[in-house]
């Protein structure tokens, strides 16, 4: 079985919104760390001007700078601002006082007049950012000023920013998903329902798909209504036309037995016997094709009114015999099929009894339950107090046509109907000896 | 005892009808259901014989409605359709019993002598009243032990009084009960066929089976005895 829809749709979605949302946050993060960045490098372009602004030149026509300047923080110790300048050679000619104790890396020598960044310097042990510019000093020469900044408070702003993008970018996500799922239920519940009502028709809580559907579904539900029609429809239409073709073949053989009654004596044996034999033939396979077997879109009957119907049925036909018909029918009895055949299965075996009962009849019927959310099976049994079943013929009698007791009235072909008709629906014939002394037959039906 | 016989398939009606009036029924005949229907309701019917593939009316529908309007003769099916649905559906219309076709003419009969008595309330085929027996197998009658000889007419005129044993069965009753439509009302036989029928069941003139009520018809006076 494939994954569920609602499963696969949920995965498909997720992954696609893990991938939207990872994207989007990439590109956030680098977003706000090149305009972090680019603020670093603008302060630190403020600060180098500053620096220049702060230094003279001496009598001797050498670049001095004040010990302290008017900036704090480039004189306290490890404050993590730092500032340097040295002369063209790279000699250093003022440091700031926050650097004491620590080395700045020797700046690289950009062209004069121009600024140059970088990020991957190390002071003190830690990351921090480097900003050096080359002024030409008026005749004093080239002078490299250079301002340092650690990264430490940087990295602590882009390392809140990406705890704070990750809370909320999760947050948001879960949410989606679990709407996501919450709507995918919503939107697939149609889908459920049907798959539901198809199940009822199954087990034959329901006849028909009833309801309102999606308009996408419409299409499907009327096709399976359709279906469900046409299964019914078909098999009452062939009923109908075997009756028809029944009705047809059996006339002209009443006309030919009647003639048969009234001809010469001495031919009459062989040509009853041949009509005899054809109007079996017709009736067998005629019996045989009307049985409609189980059914899918059959509805659960209740064996219950139908098994009072062949039981008062019975009780006029053999109203002479004055038999009694006991029924024991529990009311949960369902049979999964087709009506009429129901009666075939009751009629033939109640028939058969009440051919060779003495003095009563009984007619049984019990669910039988399989597993949860299958449909429950059906136990039918059919006893009599007669002289029950001979034992050597027992199989025989479940041959096509063949007669337990010639002598009873009838067709005989009652049982072959039933073990044809029970085997149709997969189930089980069972032959035996009943508690009321006869006959008893036993038909399950097994769950499903 | 008067039939009705609703039978499309002409072959099977005449050979059926021949035979029937051969056994001593009287016998109206239908082609189709409309016609079998109209004939139910207006003869007084004793049973009927309905085929259920019947053109015009179906055969289901002609006993639904002789029922709703009142009519309780008894009815035995002949269908072709041996489904049990079909017999469920056609006795709970109010059918009393059915026959497959083909069947024998034999059985046939047997039927409707069965139907005939139990719709009288006898359970036996051997009629019992006083020391009249009469057997409607056989067609055999015997008082006190001894067979005696009845023409068909005669038998007829005593088991529609034995069948009505203490009631009181007007000339019009046996006319119209043991003669089809074409019977001449008017004849004052049914007095010359009881008159034989008493001289033959009581030769001796001690047993008075038959008496008659002036105006009003005759009685079997004989009491029913069912054993």
């Amino acid at each position: 079985m494939t994954r569920a829809l609602g499963g696969r749709l949920l995965i498909a979605q997720s992954v696609l919104l893990a991938l939207f949302f990872s994207a989007t946050m990439v590109a956030l993060d680098n977003a706000y760390r090149r305009a972090l960045e680019r603020g670093v490098r603008e302060r630190l372009a403020a600060q180098t001007l500053a620096l220049m602004a702060s230094a003279d030149l001496d009598d001797s026509g050498h670049l001095v700078l004040p010990a302290l300047l008017p900036d704090p923080a480039f004189n306290q110790t490890a404050s993590g601002n730092y500032g340097v300048v040295a002369d063209a050679n790279g000699n250093v000619v003022w440091r700031s006082a926050s650097l004491l104790g620590l080395t700045l890396p020797p700046p690289s020598a950009p062209p004069l007049g121009e600024r140059r960044f970088r990020d991957d310097a190390w002071l003190g042990g830690q990351p921090a950012f480097l900003l050096t510019i080359a002024v030409e000093w008026e005749e004093a020469g080239v002078y490299r000023f250079t301002i340092a900044q650690s990264q430490a408070s940087h990295l602590l702003q882009v390392a809140r920013f990406r705890t704070l993008l990750f809370s909320w970018f999760g947050l948001v996500a879960l949410a989606f998903v679990a709407l996501q799922a919450l709507l995918l239920r919503h939107l697939l519940r149609p889908l459920r329902q049907v798959a539901d009502d198809v199940r009822a028709i199954e087990v034959g809580r329901a006849a028909q798909l009833v309801g309102s559907y999606p308009a996408e579904l419409d299409p499907l539900v009327h096709g399976l209504n359709a279906l469900v029609r046409n299964e019914r429809a078909r098999l009452s239409r062939y009923r109908n036309s075997l009756g028809d073709l029944a009705h047809s073949l059996k006339t002209p053989l009443a006309v030919i037995r009647r003639a048969l009654e009234e001809s010469d004596p001495a031919q009459r044996p062989a040509i009853a016997d041949q009509v005899q034999r054809l109007d079996e033939l017709v009736e067998y396979q005629l019996q045989r094709a009307a049985n409609a077997g189980g059914t899918t879109f059959g509805a659960a009957v209740e064996v219950k009114p139908q098994a009072a119907r062949i039981a008062a049925t019975l009780a006029k036909v053999h109203a002479a015999r004055g038999l009694g018909f006991e029924l024991a029918i529990n009311p949960a009895a369902r049979f999964h099929g087709d009506a009429g055949d129901l009666l075939e299965l009751l009629g033939n075996l109640g028939d058969n009894a009440a051919k060779h009962a003495r003095t009563k009849v009984l007619i049984g019927a019990v669910p039988l339950l399989g597993a949860s959310g299958t449909r429950p099976g059906l136990r039918l049994l059919v006893a009599d107090d007669g002289p029950g079943f001979p034992d050597a013929e027992r199989d025989a009698l479940l041959q096509r046509g063949m007669r337990g007791d010639s002598a009873a009235p009838g067709h005989g072909i009652g049982l072959g109907i039933v073990n044809d008709l029970v085997a149709l629906m997969g189930g089980t014939l069972r032959l035996g000896r009943s508690d009321l002394g006869g006959a008893e037959v036993v038909v399950e039906l097994p769950p499903l | 005892m008067r039939l009705l016989l609703i039978e499309d398939e002409t072959a099977l009606r005449e050979s059926l009808a021949a035979r029937l009036v051969k056994e001593g029924f009287a016998v109206d005949s239908a082609s189709d259901g409309a016609e079998g229907h109209f004939l139910g309701l207006e003869n007084p019917i004793d049973l009927a014989i309905v085929d259920l593939g019947l053109p015009k009316l179906d055969g289901i529908e002609v006993i639904k409605r002789w029922r709703a309007a009142g009519r309780r003769f008894p009815v035995l099916i002949l269908t072709a359709r041996s489904r049990w649905e079909e017999k469920v559906d056609g006795l709970g219309t109010g059918a009393d019993d059915y026959l497959v076709k083909p069947f024998h003419v034999e059985e046939l009969l047997a039927r409707i002598n069965a139907l005939l008595r139990r719709a009288a309330g006898w359970a036996q085929p051997v009629l019992r009243c006083g020391p009249v027996e009469l057997d409607t197998r056989g067609q055999q009658v015997q008082v006190g032990g001894s067979p005696i000889e009845l023409t068909t007419f005669e038998y007829k005129v005593l088991q529609y009084l034995m069948l009505h044993a203490g009631e009181v069965v007007s000339k019009t009753d046996l006319t119209e009960h043991l003669y089809d439509q074409d019977f001449d009302r008017d004849s004052n036989v049914i007095e010359v066929f009881v008159g034989r029928l008493r001289r033959k069941l009581d030769p001796d003139g001690a047993l008075e089976p038959i008496e008659t009520l002036r105006g009003r018809g005759y009685r079997l006076t004989l009491p029913r005895s069912d054993a």
